[in-house]
């Protein structure tokens, strides 16, 4: 038994789709969320056109999905970036208050250093 | 008039029928080009922006045909387009925040790791040289002890004391005969060690059985070993000047190197102590991992002479081993490319004896000093 054939017009509206769906399934979602919806909203709009033997519309409903897919892909990109940049940030004031405490030590340690040898000078 | 205003109608009528007039919806997209930003979004997405663009001019496309429809869908593209371009600029910013924030945390972490080796090494110093001031204070007790009870002759000193004394009077007298040897390394002459030399010589005449009875002499062997410890002290320090030895900032980088090598570093009075278990079990052989971490360390710090010692246990067999593994050692070093004129083994006893298999190999690099 043959596999179904998939029109070009069918092939492109499941690639969509599968992006889609790879998307929405990433972090940073919550951001895209609108995007996301618009991208539905134009495939859905596709396979309505096509349905009705509207070619030249549903190719240009695919178009709109592809944009709205670029851009919720660029959005949750954005997402991801910024909690990594305030991860990065936390991490850089942790590391900034270690270094002024480790800094703080060595003067303690540098001024206990110093008094014994002054005491020592002294001892016999 | 009326035909005036029948002009009038009919020139505005070809006007909107040519596109004289702008549509709402392409003047809020090119408000959209035009924004602030796009400019820096075209430099971080010019992917995007050139999408954006080409739907703006299909848009443009579709309107001159009056086909609304396409004019809508390429509408929108251009502006998910131009959004998804200011986006990623947006993004890149994001970046480059985060890539600043990681190199800053990591700048942090290095002077924080700086600061607290250098913090360890004071405190290990202090520790050390508070430790060396209770020793001396102790020492001084015995020795006035000891020089008290002499006088009274035919007394004898309580066995305590006669056993603390003759332990600190041992320890001091190695103590000299470690820092001669460092400073004969580093060139000191036999003139200039004469005087120390003399003193353990006074030393050792005065732990033996006396003309006068069978107590040795233990005041007389404690003051003999002292002075000859600070003899040497000041033989080696001579030595060192001469030499031009390396400042505190080459000793730092001689145990920093040491460390990152694997093998351990100590700053002492002989100079910098590098330590490694150069042997595995009853291997005759030195370990090869030891040897090069230890050629490393050599060759980065060449100046001076190296003494090259083996711990062992106080026994003759465990010094014998601890000298042959030693000279051992000292032949790998030169095949590994170290030259042999650096190097020296001891002749004398273990350095830090020890009840155990001698394994554990101490370089002391003479010329390398606190100041």
């Amino acid at each position: 038994m043959r596999p179904p054939t998939l029109s070009r017009e069918e092939s492109a509206e499941a690639d969509a789709a599968a992006e889609l769906a790879e998307i929405a399934a990433a972090p940073g979602l919550e951001s895209a969320a609108g995007a996301l919806l618009q991208a539905r909203e134009a495939l859905a709009r596709a396979r309505s056109r096509r349905l009705d033997g509207d070619t030249s519309g549903a190719a240009r409903a695919l178009t709109v999905t592809r944009a709205a897919l670029e851009l919720a892909g660029r959005q949750a990109a954005l997402a991801r970036e910024r909690t990594a940049a305030a991860a990065a940030g936390r991490a850089r004031e942790v590391a900034v208050a270690r270094a002024a405490a480790a800094r703080e030590a060595l003067a303690v340690a540098q001024r206990v250093r110093d008094g014994a040898a002054r005491d020592g000078a002294g001892a016999p | 008039m009326n035909r005036a205003l029948r002009l009038a109608c009919a020139v505005c009528a070809l006007l909107l029928a040519c596109g004289g007039a702008e549509h709402p919806a392409t003047r809020l997209l090119a408000d959209r080009f035009a924004a602030p930003g796009v400019a820096r979004a075209r430099r971080a997405a010019p992917d995007l922006v050139a999408a954006a663009e080409q739907a703006r001019s299909t848009a443009e496309a579709a309107r001159a045909r009056g086909d609304t429809d396409a004019e809508r869908d390429a509408t929108t593209c251009a502006r998910l387009y131009l959004e998804a371009a200011l986006i990623e600029a947006r993004r890149a910013d994001e970046e480059r925040a985060r890539a600043a924030a990681e190199r800053a945390a990591q700048a942090a972490n290095e002077a924080a790791h700086n600061d607290e080796t250098a913090r360890l090494d004071i405190e290990e110093t202090t520790t050390r040289r508070a430790a060396a001031l209770v020793a001396e204070t102790e020492l001084a007790r015995a020795l006035a002890r000891a020089q008290a009870s002499e006088p009274r002759r035919g007394a004898r000193l309580p066995s305590g004391d006669v056993e603390d004394a003759r332990t600190a009077a041992r320890a001091l007298a190695r103590r000299a005969r470690l820092l001669l040897a460092a400073a004969v390394a580093l060139g000191a002459t036999e003139a200039e060690t004469r005087p120390a030399e003399a003193q353990l010589t006074a030393y050792q005449a005065a732990l033996a059985p006396h003309a006068r009875g069978a107590e040795p002499q233990i005041a007389d062997a404690l003051a003999a070993a002292d002075a000859a410890r600070r003899a040497a002290e000041r033989v080696l320090g001579a030595a060192r000047a001469r030499l031009g030895a390396p400042g505190p900032e080459a000793v730092a980088a001689l145990v920093e190197t040491a460390r990152i090598a694997g093998v351990t570093a100590q700053l002492g009075e002989r100079g910098v102590i590098v330590y490694a278990e150069a042997f595995r079990g009853t291997a005759s052989a030195p370990d090869a991992r030891a040897v090069g971490a230890l050629a490393t360390v050599l060759r980065s710090h060449p100046t001076g002479p190296v003494l090259v010692e083996l711990e062992g246990s106080r026994d003759a067999a465990g010094a014998r081993l601890a000298r042959t593994r030693a000279t051992r050692l000292v032949q790998a070093l030169t095949a590994a490319g170290i030259p042999a004129s650096r190097l020296t083994a001891p002749t004398m006893e273990p350095a830090a004896p020890l009840d155990g298999v001698a394994a554990r190999a101490a370089l002391v690099f003479s010329a390398y000093a606190a100041r």
